[in-house]
């Protein structure tokens, strides 16, 4: 805004100050002279242009200084970079290794608890009766809440061509509603997450669905980390949260620092957007209980 | 022919900077139009892993496969690997300040700006198309004998814009301002060229003539520590101390609480290429009064007062207006967001992709 009336009333004023006493006289001139005298300090500027190297000796140690960081520095910042991201690659593939074992063994574990269960049963104490699954489907295998199903058929619109690797709890229904429309990697049969994921090569699936399995903490970035690693380009996630159980025992930030799952709708946004999927989106069930989240792998 | 992959390079690219924040926008245009394009720079912080690739690793490949864009804002060995590779080269230029601006304070970065302005007269010739943050920064360009440049965007870093104010922040600021307190701003690092000094001295005048409880808060790293202990010298002289607050490093969102707990943006700058914290400042309805330097004038596109000198009475009085004048304050409010609109980031990949299609259609 510089019109000339509002410029002139402006400077008018300006000079008001200058000529009535309201400013001292000369009160100007003096600012500018303190000014030069703080800024010519010969010893700072010694100071200043010994810290640039400005003797010759000094320049040359500084000359050579300077080539041996020029020379140095960048392979040695590489080698930093390669060896940590190396070392992030090794901790990251001992950790699906070990998941991946631990869920093969499940199965056995499990057999071994209901043993544990009948033998505790058989003195008295009464079974825990497992909560009841958040997502239904009716008769005809659609998802209850259709809002949901829209969601997730949506997400998967427009991937490449190529299996869909559909990983999902005991229910299963999921997997025969997409059946129909998609092509499904067998490597989802086998149960397990890490174990599965962990036998596709990398970006050999066109999408990948997730429901009804606990992972938090650690395992849900590894896990998040595999899932975009494994997608091909164009190739779409979808994270299905059925366990809303966590909801009632506690808080969502507490729940999210539980090291096993479920975590928060939010978190995994961020998880897979870190993994370096794009176009993170959630969507809720109409009854809160549950949600999913898709996210794309860049073209 | 259209290339397969259009690559980025500059001298270093770290968190929260605005030459590396508009190059990953670049990227992120870039992939949407189908190239495929990666970042390449000499310096990467530790927060830009992964994102950016040591230069030392930019692929070479046939001519007319691959282009370069080089995101120039000081002097850099970058350039010479720009210079020496066969792809066909753009400049996306944010303007490099004089070195002698920076002579009687830091040698050294006076030394390396003067390489950097060498340098991109040097590439005018291999340069086939130039973009520019402002008209200013193109004129530059001209002068050293660029033929094809046109105006793009800077890409701004939103989160100086969106986030939220730190409410600790904003409580203790709105307490000082009920109290009666003009609060004065000026975000910028600590050079001489943006000329903190005069803005002590306008402030020093303006406490002597109208308000002596006003604050100046000066936001900005000391990136020349003589110049920035000469500024608090001064202040000191003027008896002004005790009211001027450098701050070195604040968070997003207290530079938020600062624009939005502030009265006044007073910029005295010598010399600017764009002037990011203009475009801020007015997003946060703060009314700017400026020195019309450089690409000042062009950024304010007329929502500020500006001035044509930098006299200590001057900038006072017009502060005083400021204060004075609740019509005009809020005409600036009005009008400053508004213009801040202009930049919004829609806008500013619009350009950013229009420009590229001049420059692929010019090739």
């Amino acid at each position: 805004m510089s019109e000339p009336d509002l410029l002139a009333e402006i400077a008018a004023e300006a000079e008001r100050i200058r000529s009535d006493g309201t400013l001292p006289p000369g009160f100007e001139d003096e600012i500018a002279a303190t000014f030069a005298a703080l800024a010519a300090d010969p010893a700072a500027l010694e100071r200043e242009a010994r810290a640039a190297g400005s003797s010759p000796v000094e320049r040359l140690r500084g000359g050579l200084d300077r080539r041996a960081r020029q020379l140095v520095g960048p392979p040695i910042r590489s080698l930093q970079r390669k060896s940590f991201e190396k070392m992030v690659a090794v901790r990251d593939a001992s950790a699906v290794r070990r998941l991946a074992a631990r869920e093969q063994a499940g199965p056995l574990l499990a057999r071994m608890g209901a043993l544990t269960r009948r033998a505790l049963g058989a003195a008295g104490r009464a079974p825990v009766a497992p909560l009841p699954p958040a997502l239904s489907h009716d008769e005809a295998g659609r998802l209850v809440d259709g809002g949901l199903e829209e969601f997730i058929l949506d997400s998967l619109a427009g991937i490449p061509a190529g299996p869909l690797l559909v990983l999902e709890g005991e229910q299963g229904f999921i997997g025969r509603r997409l059946a129909t429309r998609f092509t499904l990697s067998p490597a989802g049969q086998g149960g397990g997450l890490f174990g599965p994921l962990r036998r596709c090569s990398a970006g050999s699936l066109a999408g990948i669905v997730l429901s009804g399995r606990e992972a938090g903490g650690f395992e849900a970035r590894l896990l998040a980390r595999l899932v975009a690693s494994r997608l091909r380009s164009g190739g779409s996630a979808v994270v299905v949260s059925d366990e809303p159980s966590w909801r009632a025992r506690t808080d969502p930030v507490s729940a999210d620092l539980v090291s096993t799952g479920p975590i928060n709708s939010g978190t995994w946004l961020y998880l897979l957007s870190a993994a370096g999927l794009e176009g993170a989106r959630v969507r809720q069930s109409e009854d809160r209980s549950c949600y999913a989240v898709a996210a794309r792998r860049p073209l | 022919m259209r290339p397969a992959r259009i690559d980025q390079l500059l001298p270093s690219i770290v968190g929260r900077d605005a030459v590396g924040h508009h190059t990953l926008e670049a990227q992120g245009v870039l992939r949407s139009l189908g190239f495929v394009s990666e970042i390449y720079a000499e310096g990467i912080g530790r927060e830009m892993w992964g994102r950016a690739h040591p230069i030392s690793e930019l692929p070479r490949l046939p001519p007319g496969r691959q282009w370069l864009i080089y995101q120039a804002s000081t002097g850099s060995r970058v350039a010479e690997v720009f210079a020496e590779h066969p792809g066909r080269k753009l400049l996306d230029y944010h303007n490099i300040t004089p070195g002698e601006r920076l002579d009687g304070w830091l040698p050294s970065l006076a030394e390396e700006l003067r390489l950097g302005r060498r340098q991109m007269a040097e590439l005018s010739g291999a340069v086939c198309y130039a973009f520019c943050d402002s008209a200013y920064n193109c004129s530059e360009l001209r002068s050293w004998g660029y033929r094809h440049s046109a105006v793009s965007m800077l890409m701004l870093d939103r989160a100086n814009l969106a986030r939220r104010a730190d409410r600790r922040l904003s409580a203790a600021l709105g307490r000082q301002r009920q109290a009666g307190e003009t609060a004065w701003l000026f975000v910028g690092q600590l050079l001489p060229h943006k000329a903190q000094h005069d803005v002590v001295a306008a402030f020093a005048a303006y406490r002597k003539a109208y308000d002596e409880r006003a604050r100046l808060r000066l936001v900005g790293r000391r990136r020349v520590p003589l110049y920035a202990d000469s500024v608090v010298r001064l202040a000191d002289e003027l008896g002004v101390g005790d009211s001027v607050e450098l701050l070195d490093s604040v968070t997003a969102a207290e530079l938020v609480a600062l624009y939005e707990g502030s009265d006044v943006y007073v910029c005295c700058s010598e010399h600017e290429g764009f002037c990011a914290p203009l475009i801020e400042a007015m997003h946060h309805r703060l009314p700017v009064v400026a020195y019309g330097a450089g690409a000042v004038p062009e950024t304010l596109g007329g929502a500020g007062v500006l001035l044509g000198s930098k006299e200590p009475a001057l900038v006072a009085a017009a502060v005083r207006r400021l204060m004075k004048d609740e019509a005009l304050r809020l005409r600036l409010q009005r009008v400053g967001l508004e213009r801040s609109e202009d930049f919004s980031p829609r806008q500013a990949r619009r350009a950013f992709a229009g420009a590229l299609e001049q420059a692929l259609g010019a090739a």
